[in-house]
């Protein structure tokens, strides 16, 4: 089994005036590498939250996320998002006063890719995913919700980041244009060796995932 | 940062305006103070110049005054400096050169007096005549001449400024010490066919009635160029019946050799007078009964206005950079709320906080320093425009127009100084200045919004925008 990414008894609740609600108790997982992996549950099941904690958005009340052998906790949240993990969300979260590449090569910056043309990687990435370099250049505004949800997919590419977490992807998007971003979370996985983990509600989209997971009684399991 | 930097003030232009507006604002407001300062503090040290770098050590006559008794007579008090306290404050830091001054009444029975009830002004200036010699409360006699001597004539203003001047012969300088040679005014010397190389006796009494008598010889005669009619002068006071000897000659007349009327201490620069009386100060001469002065009087009464303009530039300023930085700040705040969702993206992409402290500092700094480039063209305008205001403002106030005497001899009088006169100009100091006071600036403006920049938390920020 090829496991760079772990769940740890991993547990989260919070309080609601005097009352404690746990939302995940004792998760434990073990992610591979090339595979791409869903994870269903009714509103509120803690979904969101579990990939939040992936994703080192913020800790976790026990437990922990191990990624590539280290508690991505003392490895430091920072540099866990910079360096290890992709994250992309139902309202495509790019920075409005760049264009697509200006994104992209952002990003980049971030990640502090060695590169030596940054913006002609940008476009290629665009590129693979339909986005050619007239859009590239446009105002992120003007763009549809499909086009900017594949500018995001295309910035977790382009971060090289071996895991890629996605909330509700293709939440905003038409049937045609969901197909499409699936697709390229799977070529992601399969082509790219990379972790896809997308949170959603879809069972159609759930479906065409390597493995679905679901959380029952704040607990992850395989469906 | 930078590049990201550069994006968000071109995409933002309303933002960007709006600091930039802001910025313009308080730079030149603060460009303006500043230059009001310095513009003030220049004059002010030009006036202090112009009085020249002199301290003069004489008798606290304020002090004798308040502490007599009542109905006591002045001439009661030996009103002298001793030399050896003169000798201790030429040895000071600054001192570049000293004159000892003794000044005595005398009488003489070889030569007659300019009649001062006969001479008339011809001059038309606003000189003043207040000769350092006639200071001396000495007993109020009839004598109808004053023996004014020094160590050497060459640093004497009234010379130096030629209201007297050399009409023949010379001056007396340090090889005229224990000679009994003179120098006499050409009305004077007219008066009595007197001529370089001729001599006559003047003599003067003792504490015990003992006549002291000195024959003296001419080497020198001045023309007196300025002097005014002052109501009542007596012979003795007046410059023409002045005769100007070696200080020995005076003390010998005087009747003491231990003491003198006043020190003049040239300094090196007129900055260092306050230094120079600071540590003069320290020394163990008698403060109670000397004073150090450098024509304090007329110096506080010319830079009055200027002093006023230079304490409410520098309170201007002070208001502006603590008020500017707290406009900018909130300005930034605000700005900051619509840019919660950017810093969430940047933090979920690994963005460290500092850095995005770091591009808010350069978006800020940008900014700023284009208004502080503008301000470059238009901060003298605005500077000279409050400087008018101000001006106009204490030129309401009525002027201050007496005259005043000074311990100089016949010093020109100064004028208040025109705060209409100040030269409001952009210096590299206050280019220097202004550049600082904008980083200070920057730097508050941008601490309180960086503070909740640090606290965030990018899964709240993210989380509320996913709905």
């Amino acid at each position: 089994m090829d496991a760079l990414f772990q769940l740890h008894h991993l547990s989260y609740h919070y309080q609601d005036g005097g009352l404690r609600v746990d939302i995940l108790k004792d998760c434990e997982y073990s992610f591979e590498k090339g595979k791409t992996y869903a994870i269903i549950g009714p509103s509120g099941c803690g979904k969101t939250t579990l990939l939040s904690l992936m994703g080192g958005l913020e800790a976790p009340c026990d437990g922990y996320v191990e990624y590539d052998g280290e508690n991505i906790e003392k490895k430091g949240f920072n540099n866990y998002q910079r360096y290890d993990i992709a994250l992309i969300f139902q309202s495509y979260n790019l920075i409005n006063y760049m264009n697509a590449y200006q994104n992209i090569v952002c990003a980049m910056d971030i990640a502090h890719i060695k590169e030596p043309n940054k913006k002609e990687r940008a476009l290629k990435i665009l590129g693979r995913l339909g986005i050619h370099e007239q859009e590239a250049k446009r105002d992120i505004r003007k763009l549809s919700g499909g086009q900017q949800q594949r500018i995001a997919i295309a910035r977790a590419i382009a971060k090289n980041a071996q895991v890629i977490l996605a909330d509700e992807p293709t939440g905003n998007l038409d049937y045609a244009t969901g197909q499409t971003i699936i697709q390229n979370f799977i070529e992601l996985a399969h082509q790219d060796k990379r972790i896809v983990i997308v949170v959603t509600h879809d069972q159609g989209f759930a479906r065409q995932m390597d493995v679905c997971l679901k959380i029952e009684d704040g607990k992850l399991v395989e469906v | 940062m930078w590049k990201n930097a550069v994006l968000s003030i071109r995409k933002n232009v309303g933002r960007t305006i709006l600091l930039l507006g802001v910025a313009f604002l308080i730079i030149n407001l603060v460009m303006a103070g500043l230059e009001i300062r310095t513009a003030t503090k220049k004059s002010m040290d030009a006036t202090r110049q112009s009085l020249g770098s002199d301290v003069t050590l004489a008798y606290n006559m304020k002090a004798l005054m308040s502490n007599r008794s009542k109905g006591e007579a002045l001439d009661q008090f030996n009103i002298s400096i001793k030399v050896s306290d003169a000798n201790e404050l030429s040895k000071l830091k600054y001192v570049t050169s000293v004159n000892y001054l003794q000044s005595v009444s005398v009488d003489t029975d070889d030569i007659e007096p300019v009649n001062m009830s006969s001479t008339t002004t011809t001059s038309q200036s606003e000189q003043l005549e207040n000769n350092q010699d006639n200071k001396k409360l000495g007993p109020m006699d009839n004598n109808n001449f004053t023996v004014s001597g020094q160590s050497t004539m060459k640093t004497l203003s009234a010379f130096v400024n030629k209201q007297y001047v050399l009409k023949s012969g010379r001056l007396l300088s340090e090889s005229d010490a224990h000679t009994n040679n003179v120098v006499i005014s050409s009305e004077l010397a007219s008066d009595n066919n007197l001529k370089v190389g001729s001599t006559f006796s003047v003599y003067t009494s003792d504490s015990s009635n003992n006549k002291i008598m000195i024959t003296v010889n001419v080497v020198g005669i001045y023309r007196v160029k300025t002097v005014n009619q002052i109501g009542g002068m007596s012979n003795r006071q007046s410059p023409y019946n002045t005769i100007y000897s070696s200080l020995e000659t005076a003390q010998k007349l005087n009747g003491s050799t231990t003491t003198i009327s006043s020190a003049i201490y040239t300094l090196d620069d007129s900055s260092h007078i306050s230094a120079f009386k600071k540590i003069a100060k320290k020394t163990s001469v008698d403060w109670n009964t000397y004073t150090l002065d450098a024509n304090d009087q007329v110096y506080q009464m010319s830079i009055g206005s200027l002093k006023n303009m230079n304490k409410f530039a520098s309170l201007f300023v002070m208001i502006v950079i603590v008020g500017g930085g707290i406009v900018m700040a909130l300005v930034l705040m605000l700005a900051l709320r619509s840019r919660y969702h950017e810093y969430g993206i940047l933090l979920s992409l690994g963005e460290s906080k500092l850095r995005i402290v770091g591009q808010q500092l350069i978006e800020v700094g940008l900014v700023v320093a284009f208004a502080f480039m503008l301000s470059l063209g238009s901060g003298q305008f605005v500077g000279k425009k409050i400087s008018n205001m101000l001006a106009s403002a204490s030129s309401n106030t009525p002027a201050v127009t007496m005259k005043i005497p000074t311990n100089k001899n016949n010093n020109e009088q100064q004028p208040q100084q025109k705060t209409k006169d100040l030269d409001v100009s952009l210096s590299g100091e206050v280019i220097g200045e202004v550049t600082g006071v904008s980083v200070l600036i920057v730097v508050i403006a941008i601490l309180l919004p960086s503070l909740a920049i640090l606290r965030m938390s990018p899964r709240k920020i993210l989380m509320k925008k996913e709905g």
